[in-house]
């Protein structure tokens, strides 16, 4: 019963140029991503690295351009309705800002319990189950009544979590969960996911530019950059030998080559990507060979990839 | 408050109190404020949803928006005060003696008009240089901040820059007329993890270079002792901690300071173990107003009977000051 | 700490301006309601009743508005008749909106060939102009106030569609439509249970303004005798039977014209109400 992706790939359109072909970027090339039962599974990266777009793969809301996400064996594109109900009711989502991921003309009432609208629960057993989801995420039930305005920025993310449980999910894909709280506040939430996950025995991919944080939850984790994986290995093994240079870098214990190039977007000539490691103009380590071929993802270590020539 | 240091302070706040006005009421969120910053010295100012940390910076250069007040206190520069100064006097001094860098690079530059431009533009506007020389002078500022590409740069639009060259182009603007005082609202929020680092050197070597006095906000106080010298704690629209980096991060004594600093991610802890968590949520602005005692009651610990009725006096002790009923004790 | 002297927002007494804002569109609709629900109460004359002694007659403490040639009551007359102006205007821009939104939210959500067909088809109604739309539908099945309401519903709801599909557009890019698509919410489920409680405020602002317009163009077609007809006190009806006599009983014309200029502005000053609330709003 696991999520897979298998070397997915997915490009956005930037400029039409019909009848030529059209520009685009590469949001995500060539990742593979496998998360069992229970396990946790962490995505790190900056801006531009991809893993927001790997988590709507991931759900199901965008289609790879190739590659495939399986659930259960089968892959997403193939579900019959039947299968989206089950894969819908299996794998829920939580995002980084509860206030714009919310709808807030919405009581906290309706949006715990949406989830259990749509799959054609009756008024009241919902309401007896929205005080049981308050209860798991330590809220107070007289939160039910009121709008997201009247609620602060951690009791919303609380109020995402509630809601994502409502279905009693077996994964949870966990965008940025703590980036947009305060810090006195993010220790608590983590804690809360933590303790729901061990509860539940729940699997989580959980996706963040904090390397520390998504280390402390992971079982394993993949450092993804500019859409590609760098570094594939368990959470202990990547903080204490950490072989990809760009993995040293997030850890702090390098320094990049200073960025001094336009903004972004990467390169979407395919040539390029297809020849040289996407790492390859702000790699401190980088040579000549790194332009002329790109690294595959190879084993270096038992359970531990990393795409880099010289490791 | 801080003992009296050798070079005098460049800006001295007391007993700073703003208020917004949302509806009919006006909301206090900032009270009672008093810190200095001296030359040469990075201050930081550290808080998070409803401190009133981005409300103190913005009134000290008094760029408060339509419906803020500074209700009462002074804002020493230069040995004038600032919040009664007429704003003519207040213009000549932003941009020029005291400089100020928002959040968000991406979008405090005007998306019509190029970097070189803007950058050039507060000499245009004090020093009424012409374009040329203002454009020269833009680009080896440029350059100082790090810009390899300075030509293109010049040329280019902000939104053809990343982040991190905006945030330099940014600094470069800020710096331009050569201030005596930086301001820095979250400058490194915006920016991924290694462009960070990058910044606060570059903010490091910058302050040193010309003995600015800085005032740096932020949320992460981790980021922050990187670079900075003092750090100011603010909590709920008050001052609950001041002094210097290594007393803070190390002795600190005021609860909020330390819960803070237990739940960070610092140190080797046992893999997927629950964090030290501080319980509860910051204030709502309607509660920074209407708070008698001290703001972070309801959160604290170490919570005794005083801390209800009124705001703890500051206590000092070595580099460091606190307002608090019942600190941490000394480890 | 002593407390700080904070500016005092107002003056002591009592802030007209202030209250107006707030309060005067709900006292406009109150009043407005009052006229229409309770006519009897709004005017105590019976407006059938003829006076054939009376006709003509000036405005009185009798007879507010004087009376019509058939000696009526005028006042009760158009009391009567804003239920009709008012009631029908405001039954065909609810209608228009309701056609315009579901068609607009559809093109809107589904896009593709749907949207084409649909937009297209919203084309060719808003080219219509609605004075020749109700004159054919007058000469295929005779004049009235049905005609007029499928006259002016027909060219109505195009602009609603329109409207409804550019927010539509844009508001299903909004992060919390994805979270309900992950919930597996139904794409129509995403429309009116999502999407909905945003296009009410510009939706409902929109109505009461569209009301007013209504108003004018139902009382302009009943005029030109296309809309109600006699004995149906329609204001539009009542000015065309009026305007023969302005030169001996100006009171005719003008009052009723008055009345609907008054219904208009109340129209749009509750838009106004509607639109500011919006505004002051979250997003």
């Amino acid at each position: 019963m696991s999520l897979v992706a298998n070397s997915v790939t997915k490009h956005f359109i930037t400029n039409s140029r019909w009848p030529l072909k059209p520009d685009y970027t590469v949001a995500v090339d060539s990742v593979d991503c496998t998360i069992s039962p229970g396990q946790t599974v962490g995505v790190v990266g900056e801006s531009g690295s991809g893993k927001s777009t790997l988590a709507r793969l991931m759900l199901g809301l965008i289609e790879p351009t190739s590659g495939t996400v399986e659930f259960d064996g089968r892959p997403l594109t193939k579900f019959g309705p039947t299968q989206w109900r089950d894969f819908r009711r299996a794998v829920q989502p939580i995002f980084q800002d509860p206030r714009s991921s919310l709808n807030w003309r919405h009581s906290i009432e309706t949006i715990i319990t949406e989830p259990l609208e749509n799959f054609g629960q009756a008024a009241p057993e919902r309401k007896k189950r929205a005080l049981a989801l308050l209860e798991q995420v330590r809220l107070p039930a007289n939160i039910l009544r009121r709008r997201t305005f009247d609620v602060s920025g951690g009791q919303l993310q609380r109020v995402a979590i509630a809601r994502a449980l409502a279905l009693d999910p077996k994964y949870l894909v966990c965008d940025e969960p703590l980036s947009a709280l305060d810090v006195s506040v993010q220790a608590g939430v983590l804690n809360l996911l933590l303790d729901l996950q061990a509860g539940r025995k729940l699997a989580m991919m959980f996706i963040s530019h904090d390397l520390e944080v998504v280390r402390h939850v992971s079982d394993r984790v993949i450092v993804m950059y500019r859409g590609a994986v760098m570094e594939d290995a368990p959470a202990v093994d990547l903080y204490t030998r950490p072989r990809h240079p760009y993995t040293q870098v997030l850890l702090g214990r390098a320094n990049p080559l200073a960025e001094d190039e336009a903004a972004a977007p990467a390169a979407s000539a395919t040539a390029t990507r297809e020849t040289s490691c996407p790492f390859g103009d702000r790699c401190p380590m980088r040579q000549d060979l790194c332009f002329r071929e790109r690294p595959a993802l190879r084993e270096v270590a038992p359970g531990h990839r990393t795409a880099c020539h010289f490791v | 408050m801080a003992p009296a240091a050798a070079n005098s302070a460049m800006c001295e706040v007391t007993d700073l109190t703003v208020a917004y006005q949302s509806g009919d009421e006006w909301l206090r969120a900032v009270r009672s404020v008093s810190f200095e910053v001296r030359r040469g010295e990075i201050l930081a100012v550290v808080g998070e949803t409803g401190s009133g940390k981005s409300t103190t910076a913005t009134a000290v250069i008094r760029m408060l928006p339509a419906n803020g007040k500074v209700v009462s206190g002074r804002v020493m520069f230069d040995g004038r005060d600032l919040v009664h100064l007429p704003s003519q006097e207040m213009r000549r001094l932003r941009g020029q003696d005291i400089a100020y860098v928002p959040q968000q690079p991406m979008s405090a530059f005007n998306p019509t008009m190029t970097v070189g431009r803007q950058v050039a533009e507060p000499l245009l506007i004090h020093r009424r240089a012409n374009a040329s020389d203002a454009a020269r002078e833009a680009s080896k500022r440029l350059k100082e901040m790090g810009i390899r590409e300075v030509d293109r740069v010049m040329k280019a639009y902000p939104h053809q820059l990343s982040g991190g060259m905006l945030q330099r182009a940014m600094i470069a603007t800020a710096m331009i007329c050569q201030p005596r005082l930086l301001i820095l609202d979250e400058p490194t929020s915006a920016l991924d993890v290694t462009i960070q680092r990058q910044i606060l050197a570059l903010i490091k070597q910058v302050q040193s270079e010309y003995r600015l006095a800085v005032i740096l906000i932020s949320h992460d106080l981790t980021v922050v002792s990187q670079v900075a010298d003092r750090i100011l704690v603010m909590y709920g629209g008050r001052a609950v901690e001041i002094g210097a980096t290594e007393a803070i991060m190390n002795r600190a004594r005021h609860p909020y300071t330390r819960g803070l600093l237990r739940s960070t991610m610092a140190g080797e802890r046992e893999h997927k173990a629950k964090l030290a968590s501080l319980a509860g949520y910051p204030p709502a602005p309607h509660d920074v107003d209407s708070e008698q005692g001290c703001p972070f009651r309801p959160r604290c610990p170490r919570a005794v009977d005083q801390c209800s009725t009124m705001f703890p006096p500051f206590s000092a002790g070595g580099a460091d000051s606190w307002a608090c009923f019942n600190p941490e004790p000394v480890e | 700490m002593a407390a700080p002297a904070l500016p005092a927002r107002r003056m002591s007494g009592i802030d007209l301006a202030g209250l107006g804002r707030r309060w005067g569109a709900l006292v406009l609709v109150a009043v407005w309601l009052l006229i229409v629900l309770l006519p009897g109460i709004a005017a105590p004359q019976d407006p059938l009743a003829l006076n054939t002694s009376n006709t003509l007659a000036p405005p009185s403490a009798h007879h507010f508005f004087g009376t019509d040639e058939a000696g009526r009551d005028l006042w009760a007359r158009c009391v009567w008749g804003v239920r009709y102006s008012l009631g029908i205007a405001v039954l065909i821009v609810i209608g228009a909106a309701v056609i315009g939104t579901v068609i607009g939210g559809v093109a809107g959500l589904f896009r593709g060939p749907i949207d084409t067909v649909l937009m297209r088809t919203t084309d060719v109604f808003l080219a219509f102009p609605y004075l020749i739309l109700a004159i054919a539908i007058a000469s295929a099945v005779g004049p009235g106030l049905t005609t007029v309401v499928v006259a002016l519903t027909a060219v109505w709801w195009p602009g609603y569609a329109r409207m409804v599909r550019g927010q539509v557009l844009a508001l299903k890019e909004l992060p919390f439509v994805e979270g309900a698509r992950a919930a597996g919410t139904s794409t129509f489920a995403i429309l009116y249970r999502h999407l909905l409680p945003h296009l009410l405020p510009q939706l409902s602002a929109r109505i009461s303004m569209d009301v007013g317009y209504a108003v004018l163009a139902l009382t302009g077609l009943s005029f030109l005798g296309l809309g109600a007809q006699p004995p149906t006190p329609e204001l539009g009806a009542i000015i065309a039977d009026a305007h023969s006599h302005l030169l001996v009983a100006w009171w005719y014309t003008t009052l009723p014209g008055l009345f609907v200029l008054a219904a208009v502005l109340s129209a749009m000053v509750v838009s106004d109400w509607l639109e500011a609330r919006n505004k002051s709003r979250f997003a």
